[in-house]
């Protein structure tokens, strides 16, 4: 079709609709909810959780709030648990639609339903999303970590790409939008590997998450909530990496569970939060300590961690 | 005659509120009242409080104050309509010349429904029209156009008239969010660019830009699915 074919269809417009476009809007602007007075509660809070360093400051993810021991309903039927929670703020990047790849471009198109995709390396992830998100030399020469399931058809393996629709806004009377939100790429390595004070673990896993938030009516993705179970014991560090990354790392200690088919072990949960060209990262590592046999030194599985978070290039 | 009566009995009720609204800001009321009603002489004061319909109803009453007062209440919108398709102030003023005219031989008989988009339309369109009698080409609405057309690139129905094709993005446009097919229209109508598009909607630039590119993609489909484009 040609453009004098368009600039000609264009006046046949409904002169409502042109109407409608011709008056002035108030400008929309972004909710960001109630950003200094969180600061202060988070600030004010910092004082009273025990044992807690935390840095309300931060550059790419900062907190927000700190609320502690608040009831709230946690699993799909609604029951009730005392959790705490601390919510992040991320300067993340709002990525419009049509600087992905074609791939997505097309995969957009009527999405309403989430999901997943699976590659055989990480490389292969960034060439179907159309960007490349990280370079990192220490996880280019990891080894195979374990396997991530995002419970969806094709959604589990060691490379998994998972897409979110939008909620939508049918409540409010609006067209419920489709289109993707969020791309989410997940990639499982191992390091260490071998290591005889690793068995029977033959390593530690890190799982790395980058996300990438999609520009569109559900743009609301600048804060995330962090939710802790009553009896899990969490601590806020910063780490600055030595080419200047500021990352937020959480520390969680889950105690031995009993009950259920499954015993959990008591393990410590390590993930690393930083934003990098806008899009935020989640790196994450569990130290089982002495389960199964294992006997991994202290401190070891946070090193690593370290370790990785030292080989990202800014 | 009697057309002219009517009006006066319409214009004199509606215009009750610009009187009182001329009283209180300067008092007195009698004089002005007899002034305006009787000899069409409108104070600007009263022009721009003017609604669609007491405007229609100057142009069916056949008085010259219909042309004035239409410019002062949508010289404005006219003018950066024409404007952004001329880029001359001076063509832009030859432009809306023709604009008045061409509403004055059309109003009546027609009543437009929406005066001021219909406006928009004929400014558009004389705009348009006065380019290429220049063999000129309008630069930044012509980048627009080409950004929609290269979306719908292929070939539609050979014999799909403007006038239909015109029709069926209205239909698509009614159908969607209001503030997206705001963007859709700032950008493909009234030739803004992607930045002056998300500044009206209070959208960030990649949001507008995911829009359009959004709005694009299901316009092609919604014409596909009526039978009006076949690649």
């Amino acid at each position: 079709m040609n453009k004098d074919k368009i600039m000609e269809a264009m006046d046949h417009i409904d002169p409502a609709l042109v109407e409608e476009a011709g008056l002035e809007l108030s400008v929309a602007k972004r909710g960001r909810r109630g950003w200094s007075r969180a600061a202060v509660i988070a600030a004010c809070l910092c004082a009273v959780l025990a044992g807690t360093a935390v840095a309300v400051e931060l550059s790419g993810v900062r907190i927000v709030d700190i609320w502690n021991n608040e009831m709230r309903a946690t699993g799909p039927d609604g029951t009730l648990e005392e959790v705490s929670s601390v919510t992040i703020s991320r300067d993340i990047r709002y990525f419009s639609i049509d600087e992905l790849s074609q791939q997505i471009m097309e995969l957009d198109q009527g999405f309403t339903e989430p999901a997943a995709r699976t590659f055989s390396s990480w490389e292969k992830m960034e060439d179907f999303v159309g960007i490349r998100v990280m370079e990192n030399p220490v996880l280019d020469e990891a080894h195979s970590g374990g396997t991530m399931d995002v419970g969806l058809p094709d959604g589990k393996g060691r490379f998994v790409a998972h897409f979110s629709p939008g909620p939508g806004h049918a409540a409010d009377g609006v067209t419920p939008m489709d289109g993707i939100v969020a791309v989410r790429m997940y990639g499982c390595y191992s390091l260490r590997s071998g290591s005889p004070e690793l068995q029977p673990w033959g390593g530690v896993d890190i799982t790395v998450s980058a996300e990438l938030a999609i520009d569109t009516e559900n743009s609301f993705l600048d804060e995330m909530e962090l939710l802790y179970s009553d009896d899990a014991a969490a601590v806020q560090e910063t780490y600055v990496t030595p080419s200047g990354l500021n990352v937020l790392i959480s520390k969680t200690e889950i105690p031995e569970q009993e009950g259920g088919s499954v015993p959990s072990p008591a393990v410590d949960w390590y993930t690393a939060y930083f934003t990098l060209d806008g899009i935020f990262f989640r790196i994450s590592a569990v130290d089982y300590k002495d389960f199964n046999g294992g006997n991994i030194p202290a401190g070891l599985v946070e090193e690593t961690l370290k370790e990785v978070l030292d080989g990202f290039v800014c | 005659m009697a057309l002219l009566f009517w009006y006066i009995a319409v214009l004199g009720k509606d215009r009750g509120k610009y009187y009182r609204r001329r009283r209180n800001q300067r008092g007195g009321l009698a004089v002005f009242i007899g002034e305006s009603r009787f000899s069409w002489n409108l104070t600007n004061l009263e022009v721009i409080g003017l609604t669609d319909e007491e405007l229609l109803g100057l142009y069916f009453a056949r008085s010259e104050e219909a042309i004035r007062a239409t410019g002062m209440v949508y010289g404005p919108y006219c003018r950066a309509i024409a404007l952004r398709i001329l880029d001359s102030e001076e063509d832009a003023e030859e432009c809306l010349a023709d604009v008045w005219l061409r509403v004055w031989n059309a109003v009546p008989p027609e009543r437009p429904e929406h005066f001021k988009g219909w406006l928009g339309v004929i400014t558009r369109n004389q705009a348009l029209t006065l380019l290429r009698s220049r063999e000129r080409r309008p630069r930044q609405a012509d980048e627009a156009a080409l950004e929609l057309a290269l979306s719908l690139s292929g070939a539609p129905e050979a014999e799909l008239e403007a006038r239909e094709l015109g029709r069926a993005v209205s239909a698509f446009l009614a159908g969607q969010p209001e503030r997206n097919r705001g963007v859709f229209l700032r950008r493909y109508w009234y030739g803004d660019t992607v930045e002056e598009a998300a500044r009206w909607a209070g959208w960030s630039l990649s949001r507008t830009k995911s829009a359009l590119f959004r709005m694009r993609k299901k316009l092609k489909d919604y014409l596909k699915k009526e039978g009006l484009y076949h690649e």
